[in-house]
């Protein structure tokens, strides 16, 4: 039972990339903290450096109060789960999750009796005399657990070890990892490039962008106010819809302009946002969550309306996410959609479609009738509409 | 419910002529007899290969149970293929008059301490070269495996010269040393590029576990690489055991013979050469190195497939 506490963390390589920049994070003790993040983002860097696998080239990584900075993997008393796993092939199940114990001189029965333990707790008991090879993916991910939970350590360390498993056993594993990591009380640094998983499992989520810690905070308060762009468009699936705006510069009423567009800006968000004011006149981005967006047909009596033409609909029961565009400028910051997880279309879908077209998503009623290629109204809930200044990128929030 | 018997015996009924079919067909049809005759041709040739090789063992063996009676008259109408009177009266030879145990437990020494050594070394130094980031590894490598292959009869002068100035002449144990000349490279060579496929994640895994580096090796990284560790020794063995050159110019008295050095003397009388007794000689000294081969053989089987780990 400890915490971790990275203090103003920086890895360096000797090609002088810049993995991880000054990087500052505390877990609490029982903390499940997620580490979040693009590829190549320095998160898994930043997970070895605690772990004692990487060098640590700058600032104090400590655990439980003890800094750990030139101390071996072996002294740190960290558990770690690697995304493949790193079973040994030559050991049963029962000697993987025993290994660690072993290494330490605890007696046989001592051993036999945790190992047992933690098999029950992850359903392993009939396994413990197979080797990892004739085990499935999901097997294989519970012993790796197993070798973690079985040592009792200060702390556990997750480098993606979901990502190898199908979609279904994904998410229930999820549940599962969430639930040991809640009973067993250790603060946990989890990584992971899946933003599902960062908002359902993580106390605290942490964004980390080309080494820079972009915000922290627990899931909700990063999804309703995040601190900037990329922490806008990176959490969130489909993705925020942020645009290039401009605020109207004379008149009592403030309003932003997409393209042809104007909406009005309520005296809630003026009130919220006071900076806004300054604004006035000036380029910002405007961002809004696909949830925040009614599509109908008529035009109903609201002054902030903007029509779209629809270009996809994928319909997933529940609900139905609606691929749009609109005229105005899309903003989309560098690295913060995954490739191939990019919920936009293509700029060449849709003939006579003008090069001023932004894409756009939408989440809506089943219930509502679309066609793709119609033009139909947006009616953005403006109470959530976010604002971000062009140049820092960082959220309007005072 | 009730469809289900009457299904399965439906699909036995449509099974059964689709099982039997190739079997027809082979000899009735032309693609058929074409494909038997490759295969009866394909064994053929298999024969072939296996007699000229399984021969000259034949014949060893053979000659090895003649008495040496019989073996001076030669080949004849009554002492073909198998000879007219199995006896083991040259084996007896070889370990009653000749002491041929003598030279099979220096033999043994030599090729086991030979083995040890190198797989000791040759583990540590080939793992150093895969895992850490020594400035010029690649050409390290390079060189290691080019003195692996230094022409054996060019060593032994210089090394005689050396071992004589140092008193090292007419001994078992620095024959080991110059063993490892040749088994050290070659071993190293094969360790390395095991070790350098094997996940780093296995290691990461073990250090967390709170494994030491030597901890990780022992324990980790030898017993994954199971099958290039019994690669590795096997070559020494049969290297350090197989040896006639070095043995011959390094060892002086009969006692310290090796076995295929002793072997060598078995023959030689000043009227006779008795072949029944060298080649009883050379079947004693190739059962270790078949045992050897046919339990490492399994190993090494197991050893690669039980290495995969990723999901």
């Amino acid at each position: 039972m400890a915490t971790i506490e990275l203090d103003h963390v920086t890895k360096v390589y000797p090609n002088k990339n810049q993995a991880v920049s000054e990087l500052s994070l505390d877990v609490a003790d029982g903390e499940f903290m997620v580490l979040v993040g693009p590829s190549g983002c320095g998160k898994t860097t930043a997970l070895r450096m605690v772990a004692g696998l990487e060098e640590i080239s700058g600032g104090t990584v400590r655990i439980g109060g003890r800094v750990v900075n030139d101390l071996t993997p072996k002294e740190r008393d960290v558990a770690m789960v690697f995304q493949n796993y790193a079973l040994y092939p030559h050991m049963t199940v029962g000697e993987n999750i025993g290994f660690s114990l072993k290494l330490r001189h605890l007696d046989k029965a001592e051993i036999n009796r945790r190992v047992q333990e933690a098999g029950q707790t992850l359903g392993l008991e009939s396994m413990l005399n197979v080797k990892p090879a004739s085990l499935s993916g999901g097997q294989r991910q519970r012993v790796a657990m197993g070798r973690a939970l079985v040592r009792e350590p200060a702390a556990f360390l997750m480098d993606e070890p979901l990502s190898n498993l199908d979609a279904k056993l994904r998410v229930q594993m999820r549940a599962e990892v969430s639930r040991i990591q809640r009973r067993l009380g250790v603060a946990t640094l989890y990584v992971t490039h899946d933003q599902t998983e960062a908002m359902t499992m993580g106390d605290r989520v942490a964004v980390l962008a080309h080494g820079v810690l972009q915000q922290c905070e627990p899931p909700q308060t990063l999804y309703d106010h995040p601190a900037n762009l990329f922490v806008a468009a990176f959490i969130g699936s489909p993705a925020m819809n942020i645009y290039q705006g401009e605020m109207e510069a004379d008149g009592g009423e403030m309003a932003v302009r997409l393209g042809d567009h104007r909406i009005v800006i309520p005296p809630s968000q003026q009130e919220a946002r006071p900076a806004l004011g300054g604004y006035r006149g000036r380029q910002l981005a405007v961002g809004i969550r696909p949830e925040h967006l009614a599509v109908g047909h008529e035009l109903p009596d609201n002054p902030s309306i903007i029509p779209a033409e629809i270009d996809l609909l994928e319909s997933l029961g529940a609900e139905v996410i609606v691929h749009f565009r609109i005229k105005a400028d899309h903003i989309r910051p560098e690295g913060a959609v995954p490739e191939g997880e990019d919920q936009t279309m293509p700029l060449t879908i849709g003939a006579g479609v003008s090069d001023k077209t932004a894409p756009g998503v939408a989440r809506v009623d089943p219930r509502v009738q679309l066609k793709v290629g119609e033009t139909v109204t947006l009616v953005p809930d403006t109470d959530h509409l976010q604002f971000f200044d062009l140049e820092t990128g960082a959220a309007i929030s005072s | 419910m009730a469809s289900t018997p009457a299904s399965t015996k439906l699909s036995a009924a449509v099974a059964a002529p689709v099982a039997a079919a190739p079997r027809v067909r082979r000899w009735r049809t032309w693609r058929g007899r074409r494909r038997l005759g490759g295969q009866v041709l394909f064994y053929l040739g298999v024969l072939v290969v296996l007699l000229i090789a399984l021969f000259p063992f034949y014949w060893i063996l053979r000659t090895s149970l003649e008495s040496n009676a019989e073996f001076v008259q030669g080949v004849g109408s009554t002492n073909g293929l198998v000879p007219a009177h199995l006896t083991l009266s040259s084996y007896i030879d070889d370990f009653t008059q000749l002491h041929f145990l003598t030279p099979l437990l220096n033999s043994a020494i030599v090729a086991f301490g030979t083995t040890v050594v190198t797989i000791v070394v040759a583990s540590l130094a080939g793992y150093a070269l895969a895992r850490l980031p020594i400035r010029g590894g690649g050409a390290i490598l390079t060189f290691v495996l080019l003195a692996g292959f230094f022409p054996v009869l060019a060593m032994v002068g210089p090394l005689f010269l050396l071992y004589r100035d140092l008193g090292l002449l007419d001994n078992i144990y620095p024959l080991i040393i110059t063993y490892l000349v040749y088994t050290l490279p070659l071993s190293t060579w094969l360790l390395r590029n095991f070790f350098a496929q094997i996940p780093k994640e296995l290691e990461e895994a073990a250090l967390v576990d709170g494994a030491s580096r030597l901890q990780t090796l022992r324990k980790v990284v030898i017993p994954v690489s199971i099958p290039a560790v019994f690669t590795a020794g096997i070559l020494s063995f049969i290297l350090a055991w197989n040896d006639f050159a070095f043995a011959l110019s390094f060892l002086d008295s009969p006692s310290k013979f090796t076995a295929p050095l002793a072997i060598v003397v078995f023959g030689q009388s000043q009227f006779e050469t008795y072949f029944n007794r060298i080649d009883a000689a050379v079947v004693v000294i190739t059962i270790p190195i078949a045992i050897l081969v046919l339990i490492a053989q399994r190993r090494i089987v197991s050893g690669l497939t039980a290495g995969s780990l990723k999901g």
